[in-house]
């Protein structure tokens, strides 16, 4: 008697959990949530020093410097990277910012705590599936289809 | 105030006190011959209280881990379950609006978030 209830009660038990699990909507891969995570993360630090365009300019560079630190035959490119991070001193027209030493100093904080925060997401993305990390880096290279990469030809 | 005192603390005892005390002189059983093994009654009783405690502890932890994930929200933004503004543009590719991002099989695309989130910031035409 006394088995049967505890039987009763573990089943009542657990059915929630049970059935709460099999509920839960087809989830994001791991690898994307992560990334999602990291860019909401740089987003908020951010907090409107930079606009949509130097946001993504900012991770883009991050993806790529840690492909070509974690993957065989990428090397950044240290023309284009400059090219490419001195954007940041540019308004969202397009026109040089008006700074003093001390805002300079900020911003240039601010994009390299960026950088660095999508740096070190990639990377330990990378660390999920490191051979599918390093071929899509491969096929976006040989597609041609991004604009303004970094990697050295 | 001393009156009013001793009258509450007696109140809790009438309400604390004889509810055992009747448990353990219910004689329902008996009169209905009807022998039962209070034992396992004991016992079903014990796992009844683990029960309720296990559920608890569940709500419990599910409301901590929605705190913290309201937390995370306010903090970062993220925590919430993603997907709400998935689109796919192409097979094998997934984009989250509300991140502004694209990936292949799960992979960042440059080329796809360019493409679907372009924004230049030096006005380059991509």
């Amino acid at each position: 008697m006394a088995i049967r209830h505890l039987l009763l009660i573990a089943a009542l038990t657990a059915a929630p959990s049970v059935a709460a699990q099999s509920k839960a909507p087809a989830a994001a891969p791991n690898t994307v949530k992560m990334d999602l995570a990291a860019a909401d993360a740089i987003r908020s630090m951010l907090d409107g020093t930079f606009d949509e365009g130097h946001i993504a300019m900012l991770q883009a560079l991050g993806h790529q410097q840690a492909v070509a630190a974690t993957c065989t035959g990428f090397e950044i490119d240290p023309k284009a990277f400059s090219n490419e991070f001195d954007l940041v001193y540019d308004d969202s027209s397009g026109k040089p910012r008006s700074l003093d030493s001390s805002q300079r100093t900020e911003l240039e904080r601010k994009a390299t705590l960026a950088l660095g925060m999508a740096f070190g997401a990639q990377i330990a993305i990378s660390a999920n599936d490191h051979q599918a990390f390093c071929q899509a880096a491969s096929e976006e290279r040989s597609s041609g289809k991004a604009a303004h990469l970094i990697w050295a030809k | 105030m001393l009156r009013s005192r001793f009258l509450g603390a007696a109140v809790v005892a009438a309400l604390l006190l004889p509810a055992p005390a009747y448990a353990r002189h219910d004689d329902w059983h008996r009169d209905h011959h009807h022998y039962r093994d209070h034992d396992g009654d004991a016992a079903a009783g014990a796992a009844l209280a683990i029960g309720l405690v296990g559920i608890a502890a569940a709500i419990s932890a599910k409301k901590k881990r929605k705190t913290e994930e309201q937390r995370d929200t306010y903090r970062y933004g993220y925590g919430g379950s993603y997907g709400s503004d998935y689109f796919s543009p192409a097979p094998d590719v997934s984009c989250y609006r509300g991140e502004r991002r694209c990936f292949v099989r799960g992979q960042f695309s440059y080329g796809w978030t360019d493409s679907q989130f372009g924004y230049d910031p030096h006005r380059r035409g991509y």
